[in-house]
């Protein structure tokens, strides 16, 4: 298990859409800036820096993509902790799904999400989504304190 | 004349029948009285008519007050109280003198051969009668009930006078109630208590009487028995008294057996009657309780197959669109690795793959848009519909590149819809216009609405491929397509339009000829403000 502390964080329990982010990310050169974990639990383990990831580097990511439907723990679930724990709830998280439906849009923004992304069914867009996506949240957003941002890891 | 089904006015007609009878029976009888006075004016002698004065303007204000109340004229309500009160006064009049036992010079004038008083008897049934018909105008149940049980006197005093005349009574007692009353003033007092109670249907005995459900079945069978067979015992008993047949107290013995045995063939009728309808309605309400279990039972199964539904394609836009773009995703990456390796078949290949995969995402897509628009709730407002127009005309700009085509706009009222929803019918149709007309080197579609009534009928016109109306009914429908693949879409465009206008109350259809164009038309509820 890693643990480095990187930029991006992907929730992700699909292979396949692992291989395709990755591929988006590399497209846009970001793919040395992301941490993939499979599920819910590992995310908060992650973020909490306890069980696999106690050893892993202080801080946290400058946004946690997150997909919905995840074992163990689903996104929602996920959401609501790290959003109810006050050294987590300043990170910003991105749903990343390919759920369009009105109740879970809703339900992620009652939860606090900071944005919602439907997955785009042609790669190309995809590539397109991911690039905004991390260059808005890893290079333009400015993120809370104690978060690994431009500057921070430009340093490192 | 009355109709057969209406129970209410049936009655009254009844009761408009006896008012005339006993009217009908008063002027008979002054005739005679008239023709009697004067054939002892000119010396005659023979039968004399004791009628009194205040007699004879009692009845006739009582025939005159229930003879306008069988009429429908304005204003009769006033007329009929004041005439019963007259009536009720001059009997009130007469049993004050006949107690006091005073006699007055006009008591004569126009019997002078009798003793000139009104019977207390006769005066009891002016008062009963007259405050009787004046208070069954009131308004009050209990003004009314009071006046049900003075009709009901008024008809007994008469009914007492008739049968004590029936069985040859002669005799003189003290009491008032007992006088000699004429036999026509009885029989006019019967028949005024009876038009009172009739042409009063809406309440008290009357509504009792015309009832149709089963008491007043019951009444109107039993009425008469009530009345007749008591009377008639007694008199057949009475009639074997004077013909020496049996004694006084056998007669009484068989006037009671007999009203017994009446009685018990008229207890034993109607309770039957009412144990038959008692088990009906328990069945009826048996019935009725299963019918309600039944729908419950429906509705929950509704429940269950909506839920089923929403979880259904909750699973579509989740666990579909992961596998196509799957395909797609890494066609793509395929396409860009080794793009530059391939020959231009496999290429092809492989953009159709591509392809695929996305016509099939937006299929999905579309499919759950057209079964969110089923659950999504509808929040009406009054909306510029010529607004949506220009911002779905202005969304089209990809589609219209290259294009030339006419957009003519007519006068477009408010509508009363939900906008978002309404902006997808609109964006629909012209897209469609502009999708149809793409072969014509010049396009037109033109929008037009007019009122009809609380509706706007909207109409969307083009000069494209048009259609053929034969298949016109299929234009609707999820996934029917009349246009193969030269006309790019999933076929579910018009089923959510006609989907959205159905949910808003309106209709949509379509007129077209194969090559000149096509009209979709569709109704909206009009802007409030407008109607």
């Amino acid at each position: 298990m890693t643990t480095e502390l990187k930029r991006i964080l992907l929730v992700e329990d699909n292979q396949k859409d692992i291989d395709l982010a990755l591929a988006a990310l590399a497209e846009n050169e970001l793919a040395n800036e992301v941490v993939v974990v499979r599920d819910g639990e590992q995310a908060l383990d992650y973020l909490c820096q306890r069980g696999n990831f106690r050893l892993r580097a202080r801080g946290n990511p400058a946004v946690v993509l997150l997909d919905l439907k995840l074992p163990k723990l689903n996104g929602l679930e996920v959401l609501r902790q790290i959003k109810a724990d006050p050294q987590l709830k300043m990170i910003p998280v991105v749903m990343l799904t390919s759920s369009r439906e009105e109740a879970d849009v809703a339900t992620s923004y009652e939860c606090g999400v900071n944005a919602y992304v439907v997955k785009p069914v042609t790669f190309s867009r995809f590539v397109e989504a991911l690039r905004e996506l991390g260059v808005f949240w890893a290079e333009i957003n400015e993120p809370p304190p104690g978060s690994i941002g431009r500057r921070a890891n430009r340093r490192a | 004349m009355h109709d057969p089904l209406d129970r209410p006015g049936q009655v009254r007609w009844y009761g408009r029948q006896v008012a005339t009878l006993a009217v009908a029976a008063a002027t008979v009888f002054s005739l005679v009285l008239l023709a009697s006075q004067l054939h002892r004016a000119l010396g005659g002698s023979g039968v004399v008519v004791g009628l009194q004065l205040d007699t004879v303007l009692g009845l006739v204000c009582l025939c005159s007050a229930s003879w306008l109340l069988s009429l429908r004229v304005r204003g009769r309500r006033t007329l009929v109280i004041a005439l019963a009160a007259i009536a009720a006064v001059i009997g009130a009049a007469a049993l004050v003198r006949h107690l006091a036992g005073v006699e007055l010079v006009g008591d004569h004038s126009v019997d002078l051969g009798l003793p000139g008083r009104m019977g207390g008897n006769t005066a009891l049934l002016f008062i009963c009668l007259g405050a009787g018909m004046a208070l069954g105008l009131g308004q009050s149940h209990r003004i009314r009930t009071a006046s049900d049980a003075l009709v009901l006197s008024a008809a007994a005093i008469c009914l007492f006078a008739l049968t004590s005349r029936l069985f040859g009574s002669r005799s003189q007692y003290p009491l008032p109630t007992n006088d000699p009353m004429l036999l026509s003033t009885a029989v006019i007092g019967v028949a005024l208590s009876a038009a009172t109670v009739l042409q009063r249907p809406e309440r008290g005995i009357g509504q009792l009487l015309g009832s149709s459900a089963s008491g007043g079945v019951l009444a109107r069978r039993l009425l008469p028995i009530v009345i007749v067979a008591p009377i008639a015992i007694t008199w057949l008993t009475l009639l074997g008294v004077e013909s020496g047949l049996f004694d006084a107290a056998v007669a009484s013995a068989l006037s009671v057996v007999a009203g017994i045995i009446i009685l018990v063939v008229v207890l034993v009728g109607s309770s039957r009657a009412v144990d038959r309808l008692e088990t009906v309605r328990h069945g009826n309400e048996a019935q009725i309780r299963q019918m309600v279990q039944d729908i419950s039972r429906h509705s929950q199964d509704l429940h269950r197959t909506n839920r089923e539904l929403e979880s259904f394609s909750y699973s579509v836009s989740h666990d579909l669109r992961a596998p196509i773009r799957h395909i797609a995703g890494f066609a793509e990456l395929l396409s860009n690795h080794a793009g530059a390796r391939l020959d231009a078949r496999s290429q092809k290949y492989l953009t159709t793959i591509i392809d695929s995969a996305q016509n099939a995402g937006l299929l999905i897509d579309e499919l759950l848009e057209f079964s969110r628009i089923g659950r999504a709730a509808l929040h009406g407002r009054d909306v510029d519909l010529g607004e949506i127009v220009r911002d779905s005309w202005n969304n089209l700009v990809m589609e219209r590149r290259g294009r030339d085509i006419r957009f003519e706009v007519g006068a477009l009222p408010a509508v009363h819809a939900g906008p978002t929803l309404i902006g997808v019918v609109v964006a629909n149709l012209i897209s469609n216009a502009v999708k149809y007309t793409a072969p014509r080197p010049e396009a037109v579609i033109e929008i037009t609405a007019k009122r009809d009534g609380h509706d706007v009928i909207v109409a969307v016109r083009d000069n494209g491929v048009g259609f053929d109306m034969k298949y016109a009914d299929k234009l609707f429908g999820v996934f029917q397509r009349l246009h193969g693949d030269e006309f790019p879409g999933a076929g579910i465009g018009l089923a959510t339009v006609k989907r959205i206008v159905e949910r808003h109350g309106g209709r949509i259809w379509a007129d077209g000829k194969l090559d000149v164009g096509a009209t979709f038309h569709f109704t909206l509820p009009a802007a409030k403000e407008q109607r």
